[in-house]
């Protein structure tokens, strides 16, 4: 099936393969480069759940990661080398709730996408494989260990969640891995790594055709398992107003965060967009309350805003360096009072909406950045051209009941780290 | 694709890349100067403060409302390194008018907000406003801070200082701490005067925007300004000492950081330096390099240990993460992999891949809006004349010879070591 945006002039095909697998090809024919990327529902928050007809697991922290890391060996040989041969440059992540795996080539793409393929449909794990890459992924914990940014984030979502897993850090901890067998691997792969739950997004310079032969090649139908995810219970209470950690950094880096009210997708993905106006409105660079802390030197140009949205946690972020974060965090939560009493002024609300509409069109330049939102709108149930069309279309009825929802001070936290407690 | 190249000014290079493949288009003024510690501080300090608007947007808070309006055009500006050069960089990334919601044509406007930015800067007789220049000062100094918090970049960082030898093409970017602390609105303003007035410019542009129209914009702008522009510098060549330099920091860090230095005993002839590319890639610049796959994934000691030749200076950057005790294991692993290159144990499989790769990349910068233009730049400053084309047939043409040659030339130069402190 065709989708097309007349506002970016551009279409894309969503195919479902007899495999059972959903293509989303995307073909951007004047760049030189194609990019392909199969992504899988599992993250870092997958770690509980039951195989239909099957007894239910608890598999250690950090599995989703390390399974990532494990599907590029294989028995014939590594898949990087595969791809190295191939001239392709490829790697992989994973966060919460998704991992993907991508390549990109300016030749050899059928190839290349054949070991893409088989490189997720074709575990294989031995003890002594897997006892290596716990020595890799250890120096990777400890590497996140060091780093102030990721540090004051988990902290900060230690301090919004009580029991959520997405408190837990994707890699694992250095106990956990230690307890991943390669069976604890062949069951998660099992569970979430069927074709029906699968989708492959294809942007660039390539033939749908191409892409159709290599599925159909390699690719036979599945029967479709379901699997189930143990529900994640979570109260909409925060479970701490204040989290710090000591840490060698030049000056204390915070995290302020509130805490939505979790709709599940695909509400929370297209809320984290009104989110988004509601961030700019409140703290972006046009607003009176950036200026204030800017002239104050309370904030500098790291000052960011963000909204995380996943399929069981919507939250709004404001993060920056600052030499009194706790200020910072007390005029943050006085500005989103006013707004609340005194509304959001349809000027500014207007321009915020123009900011976040043209960095979402600006996520449709790069073929990479193109295939990211094809996936991540795929599993939040969303549409991405339809996403757009929303965007411009928002009120600011809807961003003043948002904002009254989801902005309260009592659900807020605030994460700092720094070199001395204050 | 369609290319303006064109003079507008004395010294001053107009490049635009038409093109409808990207949604955002983009703007990038580079004024480039030699490194010189005297000035790299108040340059620096001027992209802060240039940052907060022109006589035609005195208001940092108007100015910002403004790129809002613009559907969030994102102006930014900076100081960056070149060799042996500095960079004031200002840039403005904005989306493709065709996806304006009311029909709006704003690349003009932001080729204009841009070129005030730079030629209409918010001063007065005395110099730029002290309160500004306060403001900034303090955000440049955290900036300076900051680079102890990311432990790898420091750890490079504190490397390159000390293979430096005080080497102007080593030192950084924004300067020192101390000598931006004494800097006033009038020491930048004269600061300004010469920047402007002696700078190599380079302009690029990647979109679809009526480049003739921006290009005469901007040469209408840059005319009232009298020019002496200066020549883009090369970096010098220090050869590899006589003893290899050592230095180890003590920090509360986890994850111990080691980083090796290696250099030549005479500079590498420019023809030469693909060699040297392609043998850094070969030894740990991809997953199929020999560091990846035997130091990481065969001894599992990291998650990384990559391998950079910085070509400018003729250098090579060997980092890793590592376990504190592992720190001489790692070393020897290094250099034992270095060794087995010189000995020629390169295999035809290991020259194909990286051959590939690099072919790869060097094809992808085209897909990039930002990609020519730092491709564009780093050739300039080494002072040839090349384009990712040429170096593609370079690198075809590179044989195992080559490779072993440009490996037989690399020496320890300097081990930097960042640890816990509790280590030994």
């Amino acid at each position: 099936m065709e989708i097309r945006s007349s506002k970016l002039n551009e279409s894309y095909e969503k195919i479902i393969h007899k495999s059972g697998l959903t293509l989303l090809l995307y073909p951007k024919k004047q760049f030189r480069t194609a990019y392909a990327m199969i992504t899988a529902r599992i993250g870092s928050i997958d770690n509980s759940f039951t195989i239909e007809n099957e007894k239910r697991m608890v598999v250690p922290d950090g599995v989703a990661h390390f399974l990532e890391h494990k599907l590029f060996e294989s028995e014939d040989g590594d898949s990087f080398e595969k791809y190295s041969k191939l001239g392709a440059s490829a790697n992989a992540y994973t966060t919460f709730d998704r991992t993907a795996y991508y390549f990109s080539c300016t030749e050899n793409f059928k190839e290349s996408l054949r070991v893409l393929i088989m490189q997720v449909t074709h575990p294989y794990f031995t003890e002594e494989t897997v006892l290596k890459e716990q020595g890799i992924i250890g120096q990777e914990i400890r590497m996140y260990e060091d780093d102030p940014s990721w540090r004051v984030y988990f902290n900060l979502l230690n301090g919004l969640f009580n029991t959520h897993p997405i408190r837990k850090d994707i890699a694992g901890t250095k106990e956990s891995i230690i307890e991943i067998t390669a069976q604890t691997l062949y069951d998660c792969h099992r569970a979430f790594y069927n074709l029906n739950n699968m989708v492959l997004t294809v942007t660039g310079n390539f033939e749908i055709s191409d892409v159709l032969s290599v599925c159909d090649e390699l690719l036979s139908p599945k029967m479709a398992l379901r699997t189930e995810r143990d529900s994640i219970e979570e109260s909409e209470e925060i479970a701490k107003p204040f989290v710090f950690e000591s840490f060698p950094v030049s000056s204390p880096i915070f995290h302020m965060g509130f805490k939505g009210i979790d709709k599940g997708f695909p509400q929370n993905f297209f809320n984290s967009a009104i989110g988004e106006i509601i961030c700019e409105c409140i703290a972006g660079e046009g607003s009176s309350l950036y200026r204030e802390l800017y002239d104050l030197s309370l904030i500098n140009t790291e000052f960011d805003t963000e909204v995380m949205a996943g399929p069981s946690y919507i939250a709004a972020m404001f993060a920056g360096e600052s030499k009194n974060p706790k200020l910072v965090a007390q005029k943050i939560k006085n500005e989103v009072e006013r707004l609340k009493n005194e509304g959001i002024d349809r000027d500014s609300f207007v321009r915020a909406k123009k900011c976040c509409y043209g960095r979402y069109v600006d996520s449709f330049t790069s073929c990479e950045s193109t295939a990211f939102n094809l996936a991540q709108c795929h599993f939040a149930q969303e549409e991405p051209y339809s996403v757009l069309k929303r965007l411009a279309n928002i009120t600011l009825n809807e961003a003043q009941s948002f904002l009254r929802e989801n902005f309260d001070e009592s659900r807020c936290t605030l994460s700092v780290v720094a070199k001395d407690e204050f | 694709m369609e290319e303006i190249t064109k003079e507008i000014g004395k010294g001053i290079y107009f490049h635009a890349l038409k093109t409808d493949k990207y949604k955002t288009d983009r703007i990038s003024v580079n004024l480039i100067v030699p490194m010189s510690e005297k000035t790299a501080s108040a340059y620096a300090l001027l992209s802060y403060v240039m940052r907060l608007g022109s006589r035609n947007y005195p208001d940092f808070t108007m100015l910002n409302r403004r790129l809002d309006e613009l559907y969030g055009a994102e102006l930014s500006t900076d100081a960056l390194k070149l060799g042996a050069n500095q960079v004031v960089n200002f840039q403005i990334v904005y989306i493709d008018d065709k996806y304006c919601l009311m029909g709006e044509e704003i690349t003009r406007e932001c080729g204009r907000l841009i070129t005030d930015i730079i030629t209409k800067p918010l001063v007065n007789e005395q110099g730029f406003y002290e309160a500004n220049v306060l403001l900034e000062k303090e955000n440049l100094i955290d900036a300076i801070d900051s680079l102890i918090n990311d432990k790898r970049g420091y750890a490079i960082s504190q490397c390159l200082s000390m293979v430096g030898r005080g080497d102007k093409a080593f030192l950084r970017r924004y300067g020192r701490r101390e000598d931006v602390e004494i800097l006033n609105g009038r020491d930048l303003l004269s600061a300004y005067n010469t920047l402007i007035k002696t700078a190599d410019i380079r302009i690029f542009c990647t979109g679809n925007g009526d480049y003739e129209a921006l290009a005469e914009d901007m040469r209408e702008a840059f005319s009232l300004i009298e020019r002496e522009p200066c020549q883009i510098e090369t970096a010098s060549f220090y050869p590899v000492g006589d003893f290899v330099l050592e230095k180890t920091e003590k920090m509360d860090v986890q994850q111990a950081k080691l980083c090796m230095c290696l250099r030549t005993r005479e500079r590498v002839e420019q023809k030469d330096k693909t060699a040297f590319k392609f043998m850094s890639a070969v030894l740990g610049g991809t997953p199929s390099s020999k560091l990846f796959l035997n130091v990481r994934e065969k001894k599992s000691l990291c998650y990384y240990c990559s391998c950079r030749y910085m070509s400018m200076s003729d250098i090579m950057i060997i980092d890793s993460g590592i376990e504190n005790e592992n720190v001489e294991k790692m070393k020897e692993a290094v250099l034992q992999e270095l060794e087995s290159m010189k000995n020629g144990c390169i295999t035809d499989e290991e020259m194909s891949n990286t051959r590939k790769l690099l072919v790869n990349s060097l094809r992808s910068v085209e897909d990039s809006p930002s990609a020519p233009e730092s491709w564009h730049l780093r050739d300039l400053s080494e002072g040839g004349h090349l384009t990712p084309a040429i170096l593609i047939e370079q690198v075809n043409s590179v044989t195992k010879e080559d490779v072993i040659n440009a490996a037989k030339r690399m020496e320890l130069d300097g081990i930097y070591l960042l640890t816990n402190e509790e280590a030994e």
